[in-house]
């Protein structure tokens, strides 16, 4: 510990000079260096190819997303028109004379999968008393 | 006409080879010294000295003298150094020997050292201190530059780099005076 007043960082000019050497020629051949590197990476500069690679990469993932986009749209609208088609053709069997006929046919679709004990067990858990299961 | 002006001249008039031998000529010595105060290693500056090369030379012709040469090619320089640093830190973070330590050691081993042991603690306290207050230090201290140019070199205010400066001087003193 120093006691003398003194600024250590100013006392010696030697403080100031790089305490460092170099390999020798260092120097001489650091343009050479340079331009070795420079050279090296020119051709990647311009090559067409290279340059416009990353851009015909992010074009093709993008048609590739778009193209899935389009047809999951398609497919839903087709699935849409399907399901309209289906009513329309039920609606087209609809005899005039007869509307409430619809309710059959739909009581039959609804129906579809259930055995009469599930209509059965849905009544009483709706509270409807069996004597009325008959009116239902 | 300084160098600077000459290397610009001989740009723009399409001499290119003259312009490069001149740009390396006239920047090689004092960039090397500049990044090796950062790096503590030859082989490391030899790398960040041509990378910085290439990106002036890359760079050049879109160079507007919105400053001058000499600030903008040091401008470079200085962000290869502190780039560098912070890779070889975000390298270290998971590992048991910090940044610090590793700088000593490459001063303490290195084959080129040719200084007393006061320049060799120096050179070790510096690395002490935060990038940017090490930037400060190394411009003011051993290149004895202006504020000035060291505002324009680092896009801060030339009072608060005095003040970095104050700061990084204080502390490096303490830690020599620790020891001489």
């Amino acid at each position: 510990m120093r006691n003398d007043g003194k600024d250590i960082l100013t006392e010696s000019a030697e403080l100031k000079k790089m305490p460092f050497r170099v390999p020798d020629n260092y120097f001489d051949g650091v343009g050479k260096s340079v331009r070795s590197r420079l050279a090296a990476r020119r051709p990647l500069k311009t090559s067409l190819t290279r340059r416009i690679l990353p851009y015909v990469s992010a074009a093709a993932v993008l048609a590739v997303v778009m193209t899935g986009a389009i047809l999951i749209r398609m497919e839903n609208r087709y699935s849409l028109l399907k399901e309209m088609d289906s009513f329309y053709r039920t609606a087209d069997l609809i005899p005039v004379t007869d509307p409430a006929s619809i309710y059959f046919s739909s009581y039959e679709e609804a129906s579809d999968g259930l055995s009469e004990e599930d209509i059965i067990n849905y009544l009483v858990y709706t509270g409807v008393e069996p004597e009325e299961f008959d009116n239902r | 006409m300084n160098s600077d002006s000459e290397i610009l001249s001989l740009f723009r008039s399409g001499d290119r080879d003259k312009a490069f031998s001149l740009l390396v000529d006239s920047y090689k010595e004092r960039l090397y010294w500049h990044i090796r105060r950062f790096t503590c290693s030859h082989e490391d500056t030899d790398d960040l000295l041509q990378e910085t090369f290439v990106k002036i030379w890359s760079a050049l012709p879109g160079f507007r003298e919105d400053s001058r040469l000499f600030t903008w090619i040091y401008r470079i320089a200085t962000n290869e150094a502190l780039n560098f640093l912070r890779k070889k830190k975000a390298r270290t973070m998971f590992s048991q020997v910090p940044i610090e330590d590793i700088l000593y050691r490459k001063i303490d081993e290195d084959p080129y050292f040719n200084g007393n042991e006061l320049q060799r603690e120096l050179h070790k306290a510096i690395q002490k201190l935060p990038p940017r207050q090490k930037a400060v230090f190394n411009m003011r201290y051993f290149e004895e530059m202006s504020y000035d140019d060291i505002s324009e070199i680092l896009g801060t205010s030339a009072g608060s780099l005095k003040a970095s400066y104050h700061h990084a001087y204080k502390k490096i003193r303490e830690e020599l005076e620790k020891i001489f």
